[in-house]
């Protein structure tokens, strides 16, 4: 697995933290942020990331908004959203929105590096 | 009639104006005279004049007779002040331009305007020399003149004139003259005060209009060179000086006048004359008299070192210059106004003794320069009086005068250094680069401008230290830093400052040269010594005559031969000469003349007194000099022929010899004297004779010359005044034309804008202009300007147009006719337009389309026929009342009602129509619609007539185009009768309602009698096969059973029975069918007692109410369902929150879990870092612990469904417990106000809970984004039978709007895919069943819902039930 930068935006502490600590074991940096709007605040993040993972139930913005939102610094950024709630409408409009990956929780954790792998490639 | 009577107060007076008093006149009238380019002048100067109160403006222009001036407009442009044309008889009113009108003269007499034809004579016309001459006359001091540019010189005699009379005089400077010939000419007279640019005059007229009288005295006293003594318009004075200033060539302007009057006065009474007239008359005639006013005002007045302390002064000067200076430069000096020349030689012999002292050799050279020929010739002869020596020193006498006989003569050294010349100082170019000029009691003869001037040359003429030296009463302080005092007292001056421009010199002589000047002085003098020595040698006593015998001068000593008679003193030698000497001078003289040679006289015996008789001989020199006879008469003196005087002595005694002989002798002489005459008097006559024809000749010649010279003069002027009124008809003429032109601009682009077609036509009907809107009905083209109408191809029949303007100019009358085209309407209109002669000129023709509106007229009348139709023929009223409530129109209904004729409605208001009552109530509906602005329906009650009445109305306002009601109209329709009847049948109705499906009326006579059926709907009786006559007569209990299946109803008695117990009963079968195929019918029974001898009647309605009964059922079973999904849904969200309560940390370990099994796979462990991640995972694991504690405990809850006695105090730790998680995770502090004593409600507590954990999880996502968030629970006793539980968060509340809606199902504020938004309501439905509630406690500050919950048991309601 080759070493890149991730942007990764979940309001969970816990879960943030988990995702920081088995991602940059696995060598990537990461930026990460508990809401949409510090994620949109670092420029050099974006600048920077290969990927940007985002929980979909953000506390001031879903994950779609914020990858729109995102875009507008960085069109050509590929994005992953992570949902709990099977919602169809959630699955349709992130269907609707180029390069974007939908994964449902409890996350592949195997799938999910695959899919980033292929991504950074 | 009476006698026509002035109109008083009238401005205008045509009547004679004997008996009309003079009308009061303005303070100052103001004449402005104007020609050729004045009209420029004339606005420039009144565009500077505004809020004039004092001065009255006469404008007198010069002007083409014929012409139609539009002075008075073009003048009006420029000015404020109000401008008219004179009329005659007009006052002159202060503030008021007065323009004169071409072709008429203008005086100002007995203080009106009046208007004259202009003289016959040629000459510019009106005329201002006439005008300002009439306003001098009348208004004396209060006149004013202004001459504005023009050519020619009128207006010069009127300038004069307004000075003799005290008044102010103005002209254009020349500069700004468009054509200065007016200006120069009135400036010639030297009665101008002010020469100035229009701009200033006007000016300076304002300040005569705004400041007091005593400054427009000032101004004229300071300008005005002579006062004169009559108000005479040709003032003497100026006559006198004028003539002087031609006679002499010197302008005298410049001295004082007051100087100048003393001069005249001094000669006045010199010479005896009485007037100013006389003299001027006298000076006219008598050619010396004017050489000798002329030394008078120039008087020259010097001696030799006249004021010694001055001479001391200028003797330390010279002396020191004359030691600055080189040997053989020169010394140059300028005694400007010498005189006689004895300030000329002081200096000179100054400049002489300084330089000996000095003992240097300078070139000296002294120009002494005067006005006065007679002093420069005795300057000249330097010799002097011992008079004018007394001055002198004795040394200085000694070493540089000789005595001649008892004169003394200027030694020739000092006479070589002055050179004597000509010269006028204020005039002619002065010398240069002089050391020392000397000008002393001259200036004070000078008025200040020329003072300056002067001054301002002799600074030109210094050497940059040259000193000026001046009289005793005279100051070089005018022009300032020119000079500066050397010597104060003694009036020396030091040439200051940078040199300056030489003032303009107005001599056209040319600079002599001073070479030319000192070789014209010593040929002067050498001349007049031989001369003189000349005639010392041939005549030495002699007399000097001029042709007409006048004694010029008198040499050696002639003197004692002449005597002065008696009588007026004269200069005239023949009568200076002894009587018989005197006869033959005239003879000599002519003598002389003829012959050019010296004649000798007869001699005569003459007694001289003291000298006894002598014998004298006449002897005539003719001299002739510059163009000019004189003779010399020189006086030769013979001792008495003592022969003659013997013979005379014998006369008596002469013996007889002698005597024949003296008298032979004396016929000798006799017939010598006589051949003498003969040939005298041939002679004489010869050349009368030839004198005589030359004469004729000459005069015929004479008359030639005059005759022609009156033609071309005549030709000139003629031209001249054509040449000024053609400029000023063209200056209007341009303006004209730029008028034309824009107005022309605006007739076309007129013409452009008019929509529809318009021709213009002469009276020979040629086409002449058109508009482009013209090609829509005629192809007409540029080139068919000009030729016959009837030509021009059109789409209209040309032929009927062309025959309307035919009758249209014959008939001079405006035609129109209406024309159709292809469908089209037109209007052809035509106007005639007028020549200047006022006859017709030809025609516009113009065709306005007329098709819409013939339309639109027909369809409108059509609509009106219509309308009326309606109107007419409505049963229902219409009416029209205007804004003020009267009638306007009426159909023919209303006015049946009205009982009156429309003629007697229109105008008439409601009141008056229909009384007091009636009309206020209308009124109030009126004012309703007009307050209202739009229809107003509905029913209306009137008492009209006795009885009262009902109108179906409709009100409604009419509206016009700014949307304001101007009418009401009234459409009613009388619904009296039908109202009645409505009435009724609504009785009707109320007794069959609900008979749907079928009715049946009996009758029944008495309260015991079983009613008999008397009618029953025929639907009923069909549906069961029965025909009305079967059933009449049945009761109801027999009807009932006749209806309704067998066996599906009780005995029919009892039917009867248990309807009768009721006035009105309401029975339900079930006929027949089971399940789907149930029937169910209604009986509903309403009994009317007999009632005033009516029989009393029994009505039954029967109706089939299985659907009805159906669909009731259907609704309880829906009703049911969704209580129970209802319930699912909660439980379901529930289970939701607990799922992702516990995904979350799942997910988390996960992640956890996935790292530790990477540790171990890839080796690096990292003993630290995996006891944390262990230590993490433990903590979440107790975290879903806690979320399944919670879980099990509401299963619990769950378990014991139903209604119980539960605590408060346990509802919310429960509900805590399911939340906990959540609220953990959000770090929002949750703060419980509880009360101690267990708090005892009946409910349900799965449901409860449900509740309270729908509403923290509300309160949660609420607060989350905001600012230290906060939620409190909050539970109390309400009152003896409730409870309540508050969930209070830290929101500021809730929106009003959205508050009314959170309760209803399916609101949410939260995003679509959050919640279900069933939550609030479902919660509400919850605690409503419980006999609770919940709501959003509007008031509170903060998001407050409050949850009420009975204590104890309350009814059960349907679903708890079921």
């Amino acid at each position: 697995m080759s070493e890149s930068v991730l942007i990764i935006v979940e309001d969970d502490p816990d879960l943030l933290q988990g995702w920081i600590d088995l991602f940059e074991f696995t060598g990537h940096t990461v930026h990460s942020h508990s809401t949409a709007s510090a994620a949109l605040a670092d420029h050099e993040g974006l600048g920077a990331a290969h990927v940007l993972i985002t929980d979909y139930h953000l506390p001031d913005m879903n994950g779609l908004d914020l990858i729109r939102q995102a875009r507008k610094q960085r069109s050509d950024l590929p994005a992953v959203v992570l949902t709990g709630l099977k919602q169809e409408h959630v699955f349709e409009s992130i269907n609707n929105e180029p390069d974007v990956a939908l994964f449902y929780k409890p996350i592949a954790i195997d799938k999910l590096e695959a899919h980033i792998e292929a991504l950074i490639a | 009639m009476s006698a026509k009577q002035p109109i008083p107060g009238s401005d205008t007076c045509a009547e004679s104006g004997a008996t009309t008093p003079k009308p009061q006149l303005p303070e100052y009238v103001v004449g402005l005279g104007a020609s050729a380019g004045g009209l420029e002048a004339l606005r420039a100067l009144f565009a500077g004049l505004s809020n004039i109160q004092r001065l009255s403006f006469v404008v007198v222009q010069h002007l083409a007779p014929q012409h139609r001036s539009r002075l008075v407009e073009l003048i009006a442009h420029e000015t404020q002040l109000p401008v008219t044309e004179v009329e005659d008889g007009a006052v002159p009113r202060p503030g008021v331009i007065h323009i004169t009108p071409p072709n008429a003269d203008v005086v100002l007499e007995d203080g009106r305007l009046r208007l004259r034809d202009p003289a016959p004579k040629i000459g510019p016309k009106p005329s201002v020399d006439l005008f300002l001459t009439s306003l001098a006359a009348q208004m004396g001091e209060r006149g004013i003149a202004v001459v504005l540019s023009g050519t020619g010189s009128d207006g010069a005699h009127g300038v004069r004139a307004i000075k003799a009379a005290g008044g102010l005089t103005f002209t254009q400077s020349l500069k700004s003259s468009k054509y200065d010939g007016m200006p120069r000419a009135a400036m010639q007279t030297g009665a101008v005060d002010r020469t100035l640019t229009p701009a200033e005059i006007a000016e300076e007229l304002c300040k005569i209009d705004t400041e007091d009288g005593e400054r427009a005295a000032y101004l004229r006293r300071e300008t005005q060179p002579l006062e004169g003594e009559s108000l005479d318009p040709a003032d003497p004075f100026a006559r006198l000086i004028s003539h002087l200033q031609g006679r002499t060539g010197v302008d005298l302007s410049g001295y004082k006048p007051s100087t100048i009057r003393r001069r005249i006065e001094r000669r006045m009474s010199a010479t005896g004359v009485q007037t100013v007239e006389d003299y001027a008359d006298y000076l006219a005639h008598t050619p010396s008299e004017a050489q000798l006013l002329l030394s008078d005002i120039l008087i020259s007045v010097t001696s030799f070192f006249r004021d010694a302390e001055a001479f001391k002064a200028l003797r330390q000067w010279i002396e020191s210059r004359v030691r600055g200076k080189y040997n053989g430069e020169s010394f140059r000096c300028w005694v400007a106004g010498c005189a006689t020349g004895e300030e000329a030689y002081s200096i000179a012999i100054l400049i002489n003794e300084a330089m000996e002292k000095a003992g240097k050799r300078i070139r000296v050279q002294i120009f002494a320069t005067d006005l006065d020929e007679q002093a420069l010739l005795i300057a000249r002869k330097a010799s002097y009086s011992k008079a004018s020596l007394v001055d002198v020193p004795e040394s200085l006498t000694e070493r540089y005068f000789s005595a001649v006989d008892d004169r003394l003569q200027v030694a020739s050294e000092i006479r070589e250094m002055v050179v004597f010349a000509k010269h006028n100082m204020a005039e002619d170019p002065p010398f240069l680069n002089l050391d020392l000029v000397s000008c002393r009691n001259v200036l004070i003869y000078f008025a200040n401008a020329l003072q300056e001037r002067v001054l301002s040359t002799f600074h030109y003429s210094l050497a940059s230290d040259g000193v000026l030296f001046l009289g005793k009463s005279e100051t070089a302080g005018a022009p300032a830093g020119c000079f500066e005092p050397v010597d104060k007292q003694a009036k020396l001056y030091q040439r200051i400052g940078r040199a300056r421009d030489l003032p303009l010199m107005r001599s056209r002589r040319e600079w002599q040269r001073e070479a030319t000047l000192t070789a014209q002085d010593r040929q002067g003098i050498a001349g007049l010594d031989s001369f003189y020595s000349l005639i010392a040698a041939v005549a030495p006593d002699a007399v000097l005559v001029d042709e007409d015998g006048q004694v010029r001068q008198v040499f050696g000593n002639a003197g004692e031969y002449l005597r002065l008679p008696a009588g007026e003193a004269t200069t005239d030698l023949s009568k200076l000469l002894p009587p018989n000497s005197a006869l033959g001078l005239g003879t000599l003289l002519h003598r002389a003349g003829r012959s050019g040679r010296a004649v000798r006289g007869p001699r005569h015996e003459i007694e001289l007194p003291g000298r006894g008789v002598i014998d004298l001989q006449l002897q005539v020199i003719p001299i002739t000099h510059s163009g000019q006879d004189d003779y010399l008469v020189g006086f030769e003196q013979f001792p008495v022929d003592s022969r003659l005087r013997v013979a005379t002595e014998l006369d008596e005694s002469e013996p007889e010899g002698p005597r024949k002989d003296k008298l032979a002798r004396l016929e000798a002489e006799v017939v010598a004297l006589r051949e003498h005459l003969q040939r005298t008097i041939e002679e004489h006559e010869t050349a009368n004779e030839e004198l005589q024809a030359l004469n004729e000749e000459m005069q015929s010649t004479n008359e030639e010359l005059q005759s022609a010279n009156e033609e071309l003069e005549t030709t000139n002027e003629e031209l001249q005044s054509s040449n000024e009124e053609l400029t000023t008809v063209n200056q209007e003429l341009n303006v004209k034309s730029a008028e034309l032109q824009t107005l022309n601009q605006r007739l076309a682009a007129i013409q452009s804008a008019i929509s529809y077609p318009l021709l213009i036509v002469d009276r020979e009907l040629r086409l002449r202009n058109f508009n482009p809107a013209s090609r829509y009905l005629f192809r007409v083209t540029e080139n068919d300007l000009g030729s016959s109408l009837k030509g021009v191809p059109a789409y209209v029949d040309i032929a009927r147009v062309a025959e309307l303007l035919e009758r249209a100019l014959a008939e001079d009358k405006d035609q129109t006719l209406e024309l159709s085209t292809q469908g089209r309407h037109f209007e052809v209109k035509v106007q005639i337009f007028r020549d200047s002669a006022r006859k017709p000129g030809g025609a516009v023709i113009s065709f306005v389309e007329i098709t819409e509106l013939r339309d639109a007229l027909e369809s409108a009348e059509l609509n009106q026929r219509q309308i009326r139709a309606i109107t007419e023929n409505t049963p229902a009223l219409i009416s029209m009342k205007d804004s003020q409530g009267v009638y306007t129109y009426a159909n023919s209904r209303f006015c049946e009602l009205a009982g009156r004729p429309l003629e007697q409605i229109q105008g008439r208001t409601d009141e008056e129509l229909f009384g007091p009552a009636a009309g206020a109530a209308i009124r109030e509906h009126d004012f309703e619609v007009l307050k209202q602005r739009r229809a107003v329906q509905g029913e209306e009650q009137l008492e009209l007539g006795g009885s009262r009445r009902a109108w179906l109305a409709s009100r409604f306002p009419l509206l016009d185009a700014q949307n304001k009601a101007y009418s009401l109209c009234t459409v009613a329709l009388d619904i009296t009768e039908r109202e009645h009847r409505q009435r009724e049948l609504e009785l009707f109705r109320s007794v069959l309602s609900g008979a749907t499906d079928g009715i049946a009326i009996f009758e029944q006579p008495r309260a015991d009698a079983d009613p008999a059926l008397v009618y029953c709907s025929g639907l009923l009786l069909a549906e069961r096969g029965l025909e009305t006559g079967q059933a009449q007569g049945m009761a109801p209990g027999g009807l009932v059973q006749a209806l309704l299946p067998e066996g599906a109803t009780p005995e029919p008695a009892a039917v009867t029975r248990e309807i009768l117990a009721e006035l009105q009963t309401c029975i339900t079968y079930c006929v027949g069918g089971r399940g789907e195929d149930e029937r169910w019918v209604e009986l509903r029974s309403t009994r009317l007692p007999a009632q005033d001898g009516q029989p009393g009647h029994l009505v039954l309605l029967v109706n089939e109410v299985t659907q009805q009964v159906r669909n009731e059922k259907t609704l309880q079973e829906q009703k049911d369902a969704l209580g129970r999904f209802s319930r699912l849904a909660a439980l379901g969200e529930v289970a939701a929150g607990i799922s992702h309560e516990i995904g979350t940390p799942l997910n988390a370990i996960t992640t956890k879990t996935e790292l530790l099994r990477r540790m171990v796979e890839s080796g690096r462990i990292e003993p630290e870092r995996m006891g944390k991640t262990t230590r993490d995972i433990d903590r979440m694991v107790e975290n879903i612990d806690q979320v399944i504690a919670g879980l099990k405990s509401v299963s619990r809850l769950a378990g014991k469904s139903g209604r119980r006695q539960v605590t408060v105090q346990t509802l919310i730790e429960d509900t805590l417990r399911v939340v906990g998680f959540s609220l953990r995770r959000s770090g929002v502090p949750v703060q419980l106000a509880l009360p101690e004593a267990p708090l005892e409600v009946c409910c349900n507590p799965v449901q409860i809970c449900q509740i309270l954990v729908n509403l923290l999880n509300n309160a949660l996502d609420a607060i989350a984004a905001g600012a230290s968030p906060w939620v409190r629970i909050e539970a109390r006793d309400a009152d003896e039978n409730c409870v309540h539980i508050d969930v209070i968060d830290s929101g500021d509340g809730i929106p009003a709007d959205i508050a009314e809606r959170i309760m209803t199902p399916f609101f949410t504020t939260k995003s679509s895919e959050q919640g279900t938004g069933l939550g609030l309501s479902l919660s509400r439905s919850i605690a409503r069943r419980h006999g609770g509630e919940l709501e959003l406690c509007r008031n509170a500050a903060n998001t407050t819902f409050r949850l009420t919950l009975p204590k104890r048991p309350t009814q059960p309601n349907d679903e708890e039930a079921a």
